[in-house]
């Protein structure tokens, strides 16, 4: 071992001398060639051009002199490619071969060599990059879809990744290396500064790698998202390629932009370097992760599906409702006993139960109290010993799983698009006849939810409703954001009840029967919605609201909703809302307010359009809206 | 100089690589320390805490990290070893339901990062799981930390009477 060091010592030194040549040498190719591969859209993706300029700097999305040859300052596309060209032709030795520019930059190695005679450098073993990559037993990429999250605005919409598959044969390998874009965060930044900046690009982001487990303790434990992971069909070469360029951008400086060059974006841009993938443009100016997961899986690789196979992997809160719901009657009261006086784990010595409902009975319990722990730290010394007990129980019964079945919900791929326009004609019997338009940048409200969103709940940005009425064109509503999350799955256990909550900030009409009237509204309220069974749900909220004062009732105003949402069967749904409001700042004034929605979907070669009837104490409106 | 330099250098990352080939090489099967306790390089990589709301933006490589880090004997701190001490202690609730079950990704994924053949994993499992039923059991169980237990756990797998057949232990 000694001998060989040695002499690859010898061999790096007598080569130093002939590396510092190789910046002044002159290319053996035609300055028509390289203009033309500079200028190859391929070139361009490869070092991160945004736009086809060979000249400007601002327009290379990455702002890291690693990642450049060439100084940043002065850097084109042409340049870069020249010194590319002249780093992997020079003969320099390195202190190890990880350093070598075939090393740092696998992937532009491997397209120049398609381009370029480049048969007199000689391959040398990345040693890193094969370790990170695993490769060549690596054999697949899969995107990894993580469903929203209300504790984080970043994450409202979901989230993406990739998992580099190993060819084991195991349905779920953790230690699989997954690879991240996210914005470098400081820790404890408000949420004011983090918004602001999230949005006008105020900090830098990087493609990062970790265990996959990393990803599934973090996001199925912890956050109780679930995950989907599309597992993509590429041929040996397309993937080593893919891998080499994501290799290239790990640690790399970026710009994030929370609405479109955000996580999805740059995930998406990554498939757009495989020339077979044909995947189609996504419309809107903001990137969304759901439509990353719906566009894979309508792109095509080499004229099959891009996509092979879906696989839903369930958070443990997911898990906990899945298998609570599976339990009849004595289970479930079972259940409840025991989490009402741990004592009672002693029902089940009953000798006439079952094993295999006693298993049942644990496997819910542990999945109850871990997700207690997940979400409530205030009683987490109480929790973590009642689980302790619990699985102390469990090691007295015999190895085995229970057997619940596999409850997989529709793939948020097959859900309909994020964005919504609406159209809609309004009798006004105060105001006569006028129209409205809609348009939803994303994502669902109370009607429209569908895989991947909260069932009953409101997830809106920057919706806007115009409406010409009485020849006047004016604001209904705008608003900043709307939010309304309920747990229509909840067990009803202590700590897992109905509880919901509500928060709007925007632009809204005081009433709905004025012109004019469109004023600033930050609206908040708490309370219930219960399911009664799968069809029906009903609401109760009190909270109250800070509005612009007008016809002086007052700047703050109580209300209480009460609400019912219907579903009729798979295509069709109402809602009914009930508001009594009191306006505190002037006592004689009340208002009772309500309004009912009923919504048709109506799907047409993957189309996806709805019918809606409005009507309120002074308007009908009869819409119809697009998904895009 | 610089050569002199580069040779000493590479002198002695070759002696240290003929040492720990070695070493690796007459270990007894199932006998090996335990990263937890004996690798030096304390709570910067097992907390004992479960997992804390993070960004996702941590560069994660514990095997680089552990060697550089580690002040203890290259074998007990060798990447493997580490990685999957850290396998154990951020997955330890869901190993030790699944070793209760018999079976799941977990407890799979950890016979991975240790090496264990698939041949050898069911036997493994129901010694592991008597061990760990006796542990559970006892009152002082709940008050060990995470550590402690994740530490423990992994003491369970490296005496495991087959854990000989993995190549990590």
């Amino acid at each position: 071992m000694l001998f060989k060091i040695f002499l690859v010592l010898i061999i790096v030194l007598t080569n130093i001398s002939k590396a510092q040549a190789y910046k002044n040498q002159a290319l053996p190719f035609s300055d028509q060639t390289i203009t033309a591969v500079a200028e190859s859209n391929k070139w361009q993706k490869l070092i991160k051009i945004e736009q086809n300029s060979l000249l400007k700097n601002s327009e290379f999305a990455v702002h890291s002199q690693s990642f450049y040859f060439s100084n940043i300052k002065t850097l084109t596309a042409k340049s870069e490619l020249i010194n590319t060209l002249k780093a992997l032709l020079a003969d320099k030795a390195y202190i190890t071969p990880d350093e070598n520019p075939q090393c740092r930059f696998p992937a532009r190695y491997i397209w120049l060599k398609t381009q370029f005679d480049l048969s007199q450098i000689q391959t040398v073993t990345c040693e890193k990059f094969l370790k990170w990559s695993k490769l060549p037993n690596s054999k697949s990429l899969s995107l990894i879809f993580a469903t929203g999250y209300l504790g984080n605005p970043a994450s409202y919409y979901g989230h993406t990744l990739l998992k580099l598959n190993s060819d084991k044969k195991t349905t779920l390998d953790l230690l699989e290396t997954s690879v991240n874009f996210g914005a470098n965060v400081p820790e404890d930044e408000d949420p004011i500064t983090y918004i602001i900046k999230g949005v006008i690009g105020g900090y830098d982001a990087n493609f990062t790698h970790s265990k996959f487990y990393y990803h599934t303790q973090n996001y199925l434990e912890n956050e109780l998202r679930d995950l989907w992971e599309y597992q993509l069909n590429l041929d040996k070469d397309d993937y080593q390629f893919l891998v080499a360029h994501i290799w290239e951008l790990i640690g790399q400086n970026f710009t994030y932009y929370f609405f479109d060059k955000n996580c999805v974006f740059r995930m998406y841009e990554l498939f757009e370097l495989i020339d077979d993938i044909k995947l189609p443009s996504i419309k809107a100016p903001w990137v969304i992760p759901q439509e990353a997961a719906r566009a894979i899986n309508s792109a095509t690789y080499k004229n099959l599906p891009l996509v092979k196979k879906t696989i839903y992997i369930p958070s443990r809160q997911a898990n906990f409702y899945s298998k609570y719901w599976q339990l009849n009657k004595l289970l479930k009261s079972s259940v409840k006993a025991i989490v009402l006086d741990i004592e009672q784990l002693k029902l089940l010595n009953n000798s006439k139960m079952q094993n295999e409902d006693k298993l049942k009975v644990l496997s819910v319990l542990l999945d109850y109290y871990q997700y207690l722990l997940a979400i409530d730290n205030e009683t987490k010394l109480e929790n973590e010993g009642n689980y302790g007990k619990i699985l102390a129980y469990r090691y007295q019964l015999p190895i085995g799983k229970a057997q619940f079945y596999e409850n997989v919900p529709i793939s948020p791929h097959n859900s309909r698009p994020s964005s919504y326009i609406q159209a809609a004609v309004l009798h006004n019997r105060k105001l006569g006849n006028g129209y409205t338009f809609k348009l939803r940048p994303a994502y669902y409200d109370q009607l429209d939810a569908e895989s991947g969103h909260v069932k009953n709940g409101v997830l809106k940005m920057a919706e806007l409703d115009l409406e010409y009425l009485s020849d006047k064109l004016s604001i209904r509503q705008f608003s900043i954001f709307e939010v309304l999350s309920v747990k229509s799955q909840a067990s009803g256990l202590p700590q897992d009840d109905y509880d919901a909550w509500r928060l709007y900030l925007g632009l809204k009409k005081q009433e709905d029967n004025c012109l004019n009237c469109t004023d600033f509204t930050f609206q908040g309220s708490k309370g219930w919605a219960v399911p009664l069974n799968n069809f029906t749900t009903l609401g109760a909220y009190f909270g109250g609201a800070f509005v612009e004062n007008y016809q002086d009732r007052g700047r703050v105003y109580a209300s209480s909703h009460f609400t019912l949402n219907q579903i009729i069967n798979d295509n069709w749904n109402f809602m009914i809302d009930i508001e009594a409001r009191k306006y505190l700042e002037n006592e004689q004034i009340s208002l009772f307010n309500y309004r009912f929605e009923t919504r048709y979907k109506y799907i047409v070669n993957q189309n996806y359009f709805d019918f809606r009837l409005a009507l309120s104490e002074h308007e009908t409106q009869l819409s119809l809206g697009y998904y895009w | 100089m610089n050569k002199l330099k580069l040779f000493v250098g590479s002198a002695v990352i070759a002696a240290f690589t003929a040492s720990f080939t070695a070493s690796a090489a007459n270990k007894a099967p199932g006998s090996g320390p335990n990263p937890f306790s004996d690798c030096g390089i304390g709570a910067a990589l097992f907390k004992d805490t479960k997992w804390a709301a993070v960004t996702s933006n941590v560069i994660w490589d514990v095997g680089t990290t552990a060697v550089t880090s580690a002040t203890a004997s290259p074998e007990t701190c060798s990447g493997s070893k580490v990685v999957a001490a850290k396998f154990i202690i951020d997955n330890y609730d869901n190993i030790i339901e699944e070793i209760a079950m018999g079976e799941g990704t977990h407890l799979t994924s950890m016979y991975n990062v240790l090496g264990c053949g698939i041949s050898t994993q069911t036997e493994m499992t129901v010694d592991i799981r008597s061990e760990v039923a006796g542990t559970i059991s006892k009152t002082d169980y709940q008050e060990k930390n995470l550590i402690e237990k994740s530490s423990d756990l992994y003491n369970v797998v490296n005496d495991a009477s087959v854990a000989g057949n993995c190549a990590v232990i």
